[in-house]
């Protein structure tokens, strides 16, 4: 049997391009997009590596999503989406978000539903939507009502409800994957960020009482969890957490980094979370404040990333097993040494 | 309510060994199988301590080797340069007069009932206190204990190492082997 045509958006991104070569892996024909000024060259202060596409000799459709008219083309005969691009930068403004997260979840939508030859739907939801959660909601669970913290969260929330109204009513099986912490070759912003930092760090210290779990997933995960449930023969829909085994703490985290850098490891006394927290979040605030509404640049230092300090986070990811899928990475310290070792190879550290 | 662990056993390989808490190693280690002495024989096993002062001291890392000596199967230690401590890091032998300095000489024997060093039944000791060792190196104060965590992988090893005052026993760290190349002894 032919397998169906699959439409990758942002396909040039960290994402994006794995997804695409887990499709070519597994004999699929893919039809790229992103805007058409992620195409030219590798940028990987943007986060875009088209090159990764010419290499694999997909077909590439520039378009803006935010824009009715160029996302047409790129449904015709479209028989998959996963549904990648998105906004994903803490600086931006609420109607930014609005217009490409939501905005462009229901023109694509649209469309393929208008060329009608859509059977699965994939989309790229986030772990944060249920926000910074207290101790008695732990695991975190599909089936628990959202609670987005920031504008990217809160317009992830609204394109995933969109895409729940819109497929159910046209019974079009659909999957939202709610990805935590993503790291992996080629990651540059969150996880990637967080993982090329520490394995600068020597020595690395954490207090006592950062005992918080940070919750991991490898990108060839999210893109594998994506294929699979794309072609799970049994029923799909909702949102599905993807998030591996492993439940790190803090310091955990800086102590395994310690190991694999060969750096000291400092236990601290512990410190006063909440006031550190509230103090840093105001300077965050003025840095962004000066940098984006002054300078028009991202901040180095963003609010919302310092809202996670020390925050337990715990995902149950018994939804996803129950499909069958079977992780690459259940335990976030092989793909985290992995991904060293990669951007240790490709001189990025 | 706190979830502490919903995850699966974690796979029992190098990196999850040598970053792996205190509590988890004496649980592997309980559960190890001896190892084949003979089988050890003729091999160099790359190794890393788990103590996170072993670092500052510049013995994180280092090299063990076994040999056969008649029907006695003994063995030493190899330094590696310490610069690199880290687990991506390549281990490189210090290396005097064009060969590898080695130093820290033992005798393997299963572990004996009757001897003070019986903590682990289940495991080889690594008797420091032998005469290959200068009379007064600290090393010769050294006992350590191995085992097979795999029962089908004889090429991975954990360790425990302790210092002997005496009767009494004072642990030092946890350590991992992972067969590397033939010995260069």
């Amino acid at each position: 049997m032919t397998k169906p045509l699959c439409l990758v958006t942002g396909a040039c991104g960290f994402m994006g391009t794995h997804m695409v070569e887990v499709l070519v892996e597994a004999g699929y024909k893919v039809r790229a997009t992103d805007l058409p000024s992620a195409y030219p060259d590798d940028d990987r202060a943007a986060g875009r590596f088209p090159s990764v596409l010419r290499k694999l000799n997909v077909e590439f459709i520039g378009a803006d999503l935010t824009d009715p008219d160029s996302v047409k083309p790129l449904v015709k005969d479209v028989g998959i989406i996963f549904h990648i691009a998105g906004l994903f930068n803490y600086s931006s403004t609420w109607e930014a978000y609005e217009a490409v997260n939501v905005g462009g979840t229901r023109n694509l939508l649209d469309a393929a539903i208008a060329e009608g030859k859509l059977t699965r739907f994939i989309m790229w939801g986030a772990g944060g939507v249920y926000g910074v959660p207290t101790p008695d909601m732990l695991p975190l669970r599909e089936d628990m009502p959202t609670n987005p913290p920031n504008n990217y969260l809160k317009s992830k929330d609204l394109a995933e409800k969109l895409v729940m109204e819109v497929c159910e009513k046209h019974k079009i099986p659909y999957a939202i994957l709610r990805p935590t912490t993503v790291y992996g070759p080629r990651a540059v912003y969150g996880g990637g960020q967080l993982v090329m930092g520490l394995a600068k760090m020597n020595p690395l210290a954490a207090p006592a009482n950062f005992t918080g779990r940070v919750p991991f997933i490898h990108v060839r995960d999210v893109v594998s969890a994506a294929l699979h449930l794309a072609e799970h023969k049994g029923p799909i829909g909702g949102p599905y957490n993807v998030n591996d085994d492993s439940q790190m703490t803090q310091l955990d985290l800086m102590r395994f980094f310690a190991k694999l850098n060969g750096a000291l490891f400092i236990k601290l006394p512990p410190v006063p979370v909440e006031p550190i927290k509230k103090v840093a979040m105001k300077v965050a605030g003025l840095l962004q404040k000066v940098m984006v509404d002054m300078l028009h640049k991202k901040s180095p230092l963003e609010a919302d990333t310092i809202a996670y300090l020390n925050g337990d986070f715990v995902y149950s990811n018994e939804k996803l097993k129950a499909t069958g899928y079977k992780f690459i990475y259940p335990d976030a310290r092989h793909g985290l040494r992995d991904t060293v070792q990669w951007y240790r190879d490709e001189g990025w550290i | 309510m706190s979830v502490k662990s919903k995850s699966s056993s974690p796979k029992l390989d190098y990196l999850a060994l040598a970053t792996g808490s205190n509590d988890f190693l004496d649980d592997v280690l309980a559960k190890g199988v001896m190892p084949d002495p003979k089988a050890l024989a003729g091999w160099e096993f790359r190794g890393f301590n788990t103590l996170d002062v072993t670092l500052l001291a510049g013995i994180r890392k280092f090299k063990k080797g076994f040999y056969l000596d008649g029907d006695v199967v003994r063995g030493y230690n190899v330094k590696i340069k310490p610069g690199k401590a880290g687990l991506l890091d390549p281990w490189v032998e210090t290396v005097k007069n064009g060969t590898s300095v080695k130093h820290g000489w033992y005798d393997v024997y299963p572990v004996r009932a009757e001897e003070t060093d019986n903590l682990y039944p289940n495991a080889l000791l690594l008797n420091y206190a032998s005469d290959k060792n200068p009379k007064f190196d600290p090393s010769r104060f050294l006992r350590d204990y191995l085992v097979q965590v795999d029962p089908d992988n004889p090429d991975l090893l954990l360790g425990k190492a302790y210092v002997a005052l005496g009767a009494k026993r004072l642990f030092v760290s946890f350590f991992i082997l992972q067969r590397a190349n033939p010995s260069t002894l």
